[in-house]
């Protein structure tokens, strides 16, 4: 039921509760003892107490679960997909280096079986280029640190939620021992923005920025 | 020159150790976060530091060694994964000298370590 529809339904419900109230008040003014109406006037008000009782714990409930943070929970399914996309890449990345040092590596071997002077300096060019590739391979690992703290905000996004759902089951007198497992312990440290989407422009804007800041400091 | 690299995650200090190794910079200590960081100043050269760490983080860090009178003009390069315009803004108050964004590559780390260096000296 969509959170507007709630809060109208117990509006609602209350202000026939205080009708009713009002009612059972002006029929206590006046009972006839042994009378069916006294008896109805006093299963009424039972009946209203509980009524009353029942709307309470719903106001409490809403109350706990709050504005369920629809927009936070689209960002952790996005923070998992790119987690996602980001281990994907970061594989192919590393595969792809990989094929590459192993076709060096069989150049090599086949230069070494056929010791020439034009295969000394293409041996040479071989070893530098397979140090390159192997460092780039380490530098795609970044993507673990990346990958890391966008779990960590998804985990405290799921966490805040658990920790909604679990308030409002105690509310309503359910169980509260699996909802409390949800609730993630400790506050993960890191960084919403962090991403392995656009990092050249993103460290260019930086630059631009950091130096405009500078700029602006040395001038005053 | 002896670097001191201060980051929580082990993978990013064996990264970033491997990058500053790999254009000439053998001498690195690590720590693993700000407070860690704090007792092994001494004798450091250059700082490189993350931002998100548990206990101290980076600017804290930033902002600690900024206070003291023995290492108040080390150069430090904050590198994160935080890069947005209020972030930097916050690094450059708290006294950085320059801002790499994660995940960078060894030659811009090795760019900004020279522009800083070169500031340095020009100074």
């Amino acid at each position: 039921m969509p959170t507007s529809r709630i809060a109208e339904v117990l509006y609602d419900s209350e202000t026939v509760l205080r009708l009713v109230d009002s009612e059972l008040e002006e029929l206590r003014d006046d009972p006839a003892d042994g009378h069916p109406l006294a008896v109805l006037l006093a299963v009424m008000q039972r009946a209203n107490a509980e009524i009353a009782c029942v709307l309470r714990v719903l106001h409490d409930g809403r109350d706990a679960l709050g504005e369920v943070p629809l927009r936070e929970l689209r960002d952790a399914a996005d923070k998992l997909t790119e987690v996602s996309t980001a281990t994907e890449t970061a594989a192919h990345r590393i595969m792809d280096g990989l094929d590459r040092a192993q076709g060096m590596l069989d150049t090599l071997d086949r230069l070494a079986d056929e010791p020439t002077v034009d295969g000394a300096i293409e041996e040479a060019t071989l070893r530098a280029r397979l140090r390159d590739e192997l460092f780039q391979i380490v530098g795609a690992l970044q993507f673990q640190d990346i990958t890391s703290q966008q779990l960590g905000h998804a985990a405290k996004i799921l966490g805040d939620v658990g920790r909604r759902v679990h308030a409002t089951t105690s509310l309503l007198g359910g169980s509260c021992t699996e909802a409390e497992g949800v609730v993630a312990e400790g506050t993960p440290v890191f960084a919403e923005s962090a991403s392995i989407r656009d990092v050249g422009e993103r460290q260019a804007a930086a630059d631009a920025l950091f130096w405009a800041e500078r700029g602006r400091k040395t001038a005053c | 020159m002896r670097f001191l690299v201060v980051d929580d995650s082990a993978t990013m200090r064996r990264i970033v150790v491997n990058s500053l190794q790999r254009v000439g910079f053998t001498e690195v200590v690590e720590a693993a976060d700000g407070a860690e960081a704090l007792e092994k100043l001494s004798g450091i050269d250059f700082l490189i530091t993350d931002w998100n760490m548990p206990k101290v983080s980076g600017a804290e860090l930033t902002r600690a060694v900024r206070a003291r009178d023995d290492c108040r003009s080390l150069p430090i390069i904050m590198v994160t994964a935080r890069s947005v315009r209020d972030d930097i803004l916050t690094a450059m108050e708290a006294g950085v000298d320059s801002y790499v964004v994660k995940p960078f590559t060894p030659q811009v780390l090795r760019e900004k370590i020279d522009a800083v260096l070169a500031s340095r000296a020009a100074a």
